[in-house]
């Protein structure tokens, strides 16, 4: 499989102490925690811990985006990824993703993607997200336009990458008299496009659609949810749409921390994942969907879960759920391989700083987790699956 | 108590439900945010001297959510088509929140068929240092408290909302969803909208009780300012929504008012 190292950069000095005053560090959390003195040290440290991953061998390094909170310092991704562009020699840059739907104008989005492609001489992935609810408070797009805005942009920015220009486009959202994107990026047709997701039907629907066949790539979820919706992937393609999908079109990101033995590493895991989950991303229920961000039918099973999105996470249900993979470099490596065996991925992206995990614990994990794990993993392949496979 | 009559009515391609009930002069009552559907003690109140018709807004309760409904113009424009559609030469329009925010649309462009304006703590309009509470980001039982100033009332109403079955959590979604689609960005207001209020000379009450937390009172005086022929009433010791929290005094408050507009 191939193996990509996908950084969050967090606010890693939050004070955890927030939560006495605040009940998120997504939006209404003040920029006052935020201290410029630390904060340029961890955009450093961070970019030399995602060069690390590129000379480690990791297949590519991935940059998301996320505004207005503690939980992840890149508004723009673009800009990390040009910073990495070259610095870096053979990892694939994965921005994963840009909300193209947020933007009033998708294009310059569309724009700097492009560029980036140059940059890395054809290294760039192109994630499209629709961003988390928070993100709809926090840039003002309306979150009943979420999946229209996001279909159209991607709809836009592909022609804009593919088409001869200048034309015109006119769709519902967006209206432009002259599309003619300079530079059309390296790759042909255009960069690869993956989509990112906690789990959403509509999004399997789409990305698997044969004109698009994107990668779906499932976050965060405990492992039965994830299967639940790889397989969705599988039988969507087979059943919908009359294809086989491959298993590069599916991608896993996982929390892992790999250390010498399995109690060093739960010890030295335990607080900055419990951190995580409970201090990074802690999106009160409204925040999170807000109001049209799912279709009703996503919303009835969201809220009929509504309790559990809320309870607190120790690290001990985050392993047993499949969350979070710890423990030494030969526990890790049969968990992950176990993992591609039931999901059926050829992607993983494991993440190897979250929450408050600090420098020297950070490097050590992607050290131990690129000469250690990821060999291994890079040498095995997903078995043929179908959509035979059992619905869990 | 004479049970109120449910209604259907299409304008377009668009289907709308709702209640009419009483006679006398017609009133059309536009809800708010929170939606329409039930017949409420004021809407009986008022059918002692009124025919009151009250319509869930497109994409709100059992309406139709069209396709083109994108914004309270397009919500303006309908009431405006389904009024004559309804063949009611004048009509008194109340409405809340939102609802006083249609009102407002409507009489900007055209007055032909309104008699009078009452406005229950409308939105419509942005005053600078005023901010207007976050109808979206607060937690349900959050918000029940903020939208009334007896907390027994919100008590209630977080009580109602807990009870809520499948349905009913449907109904309230598809009301929140329009209701972002109409208001959640620029946030409960036109910008456009302030400088045509000078278009609005029917006679024109706003109703406001003292403690809304949602559009706080100073925005009464804002509209005052921009509405050629505005009265109004200040209520004591109630929150946003005074038709529920003090439906005697916004009954009595409106009866008057329009008598008063008749003289």
């Amino acid at each position: 499989m191939k193996v990509f190292l996908f950084h969050l950069m967090p606010y890693s000095y939050l004070d955890l102490d927030y939560t006495d005053k605040y009940n998120s560090c997504w939006v209404v959390l003040p920029n006052s925690y935020f201290d410029e003195t630390k904060g340029m040290e961890l955009y450093h440290r961070y970019l030399d811990e995602l060069e690390l991953g590129d000379q480690l061998g990791f297949d590519g390094v991935c940059v998301n985006e996320h505004h207005q909170n503690a939980y992840g310092l890149m508004p723009s991704p673009v800009v990390i990824a040009a910073a990495l562009s070259r610095r870096t020699e053979q990892a694939k840059i994965a921005i994963l993703g840009s909300a193209f739907g947020l933007r009033d104008n998708p294009l310059t989005l569309a724009e700097e993607h492009a560029m980036l492609d140059h940059l890395t001489k054809g290294r760039i992935i192109t994630g499209m997200v629709r961003g988390v609810g928070a993100e709809y408070y926090s840039s003002g797009a309306n979150p009943a336009y979420s999946h229209a805005r996001f279909q159209e942009a991607h709809d836009l920015v592909v022609q804009s990458w593919t088409k001869p220009g200048p034309f015109e486009f006119e769709g519902s959202h967006y209206h432009f008299r002259y599309v003619n994107v300079w530079p059309r990026p390296v790759q042909k047709p255009h960069p690869p496009i993956w989509c990112p997701s906690q789990g959403s039907r509509e999004t399997i629907l789409w990305a698997a659609h044969p004109d698009r066949k994107y990668t779906y790539l499932h976050t965060y979820s405990p492992i039965g949810v994830a299967k639940r919706y790889m397989d969705m992937y599988r039988e969507i393609a087979e059943e919908e749409y009359g294809y086989t999908s491959k298993p590069d079109q599916l991608g896993w990101a996982v929390l892992s921390y790999v250390a010498e033995t399995d109690e060093i590493a739960y010890r030295e895991a335990k607080e900055h994942i419990e951190a995580f989950f409970n201090k990074f991303l802690n999106l009160p229920f409204e925040m999170l969907f807000p109001p049209g961000y799912l279709t009703p039918a996503s919303m009835k099973s969201v809220s009929s879960n509504k309790k559990h999105l809320s309870e607190e996470k120790t690290i001990d249900f985050l392993i047993e759920n499949g969350m979070f993979a710890c423990g030494s470099p030969e526990t890790v490596r049969q968990i992950l391989e176990e993992r591609q065996k039931q999901l059926g991925f050829e992607n993983i992206l494991p993440m190897l700083q979250f929450g408050t995990l600090p420098k020297d614990l950070t490097r050590k994990n992607i050290e131990m987790f690129g000469r250690e794990v990821m060999p291994h993993l890079q040498r095995t392949s997903a078995p043929k699956q179908t959509a035979e496979v059992s619905v869990a | 108590m004479t049970a109120p009559q449910p209604i259907k009515r299409q304008v377009g391609d668009c289907a709308v439900s709702g209640f009419r009930a009483g006679s006398g002069e017609p009133l059309v009552y536009l809800h708010g945010a929170g939606g329409g559907g039930d017949w409420l003690p004021f809407m009986e109140s008022l059918s002692q001297n009124f025919e009151v018709i009250a319509f869930n807004h497109p994409g709100f309760g059992e309406s139709d959510d069209p396709a083109w409904l994108r914004g309270i113009d397009d919500l303006a424009y309908f009431y405006l088509e389904l009024i004559e559609d309804l063949g009611v030469d004048k009509a008194h329009i109340v409405g809340s929140s939102i609802g006083g925010w249609i009102a407002l649309e409507m009489a900007i462009r055209s007055t032909e068929r309104i008699a009078t304006l009452s406005l229950s703590a409308p939105a419509g309009i942005h005053v600078r240092g005023l901010p207007k509470a976050d109808i979206f980001i607060l937690p349900p039982d959050q918000f029940a408290y903020s939208l009334f100033h007896d907390k027994a009332m919100a008590d209630v109403l977080v009580g109602r909302l807990q009870a809520q079955n499948e349905a009913e959590q449907a109904v309230a979604y598809k009301n929140r969803t329009t209701s972002a689609k109409v208001s959640w960005q620029p946030y409960l207001y036109n910008p456009r909208l302030r400088n045509w209020l000078q278009r609005v000379r029917v006679p024109t009450s706003l109703i406001w009780g003292r403690e809304d937390c949602v559009i706080p009172l100073g925005y009464a005086t804002a509209f005052q300012e921009l509405l050629p022929n505005a009265s109004l009433t200040v209520i004591e010791e109630c929150g946003h929504l005074p038709h529920l929290e003090k439906e005697g005094a916004f009954v009595g408050a409106l009866v008057d008012f329009i008598d008063g507009a008749r003289s």
